[in-house]
């Protein structure tokens, strides 16, 4: 895990200098999980291979923020195939404003919290993802994975709109504590 | 003069959303001014995204149709666009109901307006340009095939006819008595524009041309592993 992570931060360093062979490699090396992904969001092959290459397009194009981000590369590569695609699945659609969505890139340096959030361990996470109560774990694997909005929630787990919010919250909230623990 | 900005539960969960994509209307706008002036903010918000990046962690990986990195690569690269230009694919219906004859005339004119002005106009062997039909028995699946000997090139352009459903189409091809060799994938676009392996360029006599249905990224052995959709000749090299 650490060598992939290592090769990765290698690719995405010579992409950031206009690296064409590395750019091949990372799509050899990322492409096939973050097609899944692509596919898992849309469900459609032929909108997921859109959804690939417009990710990859912004790999290219953005791969310097990368470096100063504190980012992991995988979840760097992970939330842009991810936000890409459900971007592209809202404007299928289509009934909610799609540049309300649109989302952006982080990629500001934070000094040296950075270092400790590097440390965060993919396995404490998933442990906390376990911890939450089924329903709500749930309900934030579908806003990730399936681009639930909280009206979708709301109708979904049969919660009133004008509570889902905190009820969502709530479970956001003990993940967030578990993390820092 | 920047004052440490109180950071609270309130903008942990704020972040949270924006990762998530629940956020709207002067929410949105907030978390958007946020991330953008205040790196305690934009912190919390890529810790988010690591976070939740773990939710894609059971996704399983997917091969990816070799298309993509093409498509990719002329997007990215701006490789040169050797498609058949738009006013020829829509022309591409009206020809499923000519004759073999008009269409391969079609596919040679088609191919030299894609070429440009380095190809002679004319068509027929003194020019190099050779084609052919890929067709199956029943006539369901259509390909056409145009072979420029001096580029080392064939172009393959659909008129009808797709793999099943998860698998690609791989173009092979040989000479009298030899195995075939595949000449690449086609790809999801309408045409794929082939250079032919070292070997197929010395080819003389008939070219035999195939079609054949794989799983995703091509045959895994020497020769075709799927069913053979298509096939096709061009005599007299």
């Amino acid at each position: 895990m650490t060598d992939d992570r290592q090769e990765l931060e290698r690719m995405l360093g010579r992409i950031a200098l206009g690296d064409r062979q590395a750019f091949s490699e990372l799509f050899d090396h990322a492409g096939p999980k973050l097609f899944g992904l692509c596919l898992r969001v849309l469900k459609d092959r032929a909108e997921a291979q859109d959804a690939l290459q417009d990710s990859f397009v912004k790999v290219w194009r953005h791969a310097d923020r990368f470096e100063v981000s504190d980012h992991h590369p995988m979840s760097w590569l992970i939330t842009i195939a991810r936000n890409t695609a459900i971007d592209r699945l809202r404007a299928l659609k289509a009934h909610e404003d799609i540049d309300d969505h649109t989302h952006h890139l982080t990629g500001r340096g934070a000094g040296p919290e950075a270092a400790a959030i590097a440390r965060s361990e993919a396995a404490r996470i998933r442990a906390c993802l376990a911890e939450l109560p089924e329903d709500r774990r749930n309900a934030v694997q579908r806003a990730y994975l399936e681009g639930d909005s909280y009206a979708d929630l709301a109708d979904r787990y049969g919660i009133p709109l004008n509570t889902v919010r905190t009820w969502l919250r709530r479970g956001l909230m003990a993940l967030r504590e578990c993390m820092s623990r | 003069m920047s004052e440490e900005m109180p950071f609270d539960d309130d903008d942990q969960m704020l972040a949270a959303e924006y990762v998530l994509g629940l956020l709207s209307g002067e929410d949105l706008a907030e978390a958007r001014r946020r991330l953008a002036g205040d790196p305690a903010f934009a912190l919390s918000v890529t810790q988010w995204e690591i976070e939740l990046s773990e939710l894609a962690v059971d996704v399983a990986p997917q091969p990816v149709p070799a298309a993509a990195w093409r498509g990719l690569e002329t997007r990215v690269f701006g490789a040169p666009d050797m498609g058949v230009p738009a006013r020829l694919q829509a022309a591409l219906a009206f020809w499923r109901g000519l004759s073999v004859v008009a269409v391969l005339l079609v596919a040679i004119l088609g191919y030299l307006v894609v070429s440009g002005p380095d190809v002679a106009p004319g068509f027929g062997p003194s020019d190099g340009l050779m084609a052919a039909e890929i067709t199956s028995d029943d006539g369901s699946f259509r390909y056409l095939a145009v072979l420029d000997e001096d580029e080392g090139v064939l172009q393959v352009t659909r008129i009808s006819g797709t793999a099943p459903a998860g698998r690609v189409l791989q173009v092979w091809a040989h000479g009298d008595d030899q195995p075939a060799i595949s000449v690449g994938l086609f790809g999801d676009g309408d045409t794929a524009r082939l250079p032919l392996p070292p070997e197929l360029r010395r080819v003389t006599g008939n070219f035999t041309m195939g079609m054949s249905e794989e799983p995703p990224g091509g045959s895994q052995q020497d020769g075709p592993s799927g069913q053979v959709m298509g096939r096709g000749v061009i005599a007299g090299l």
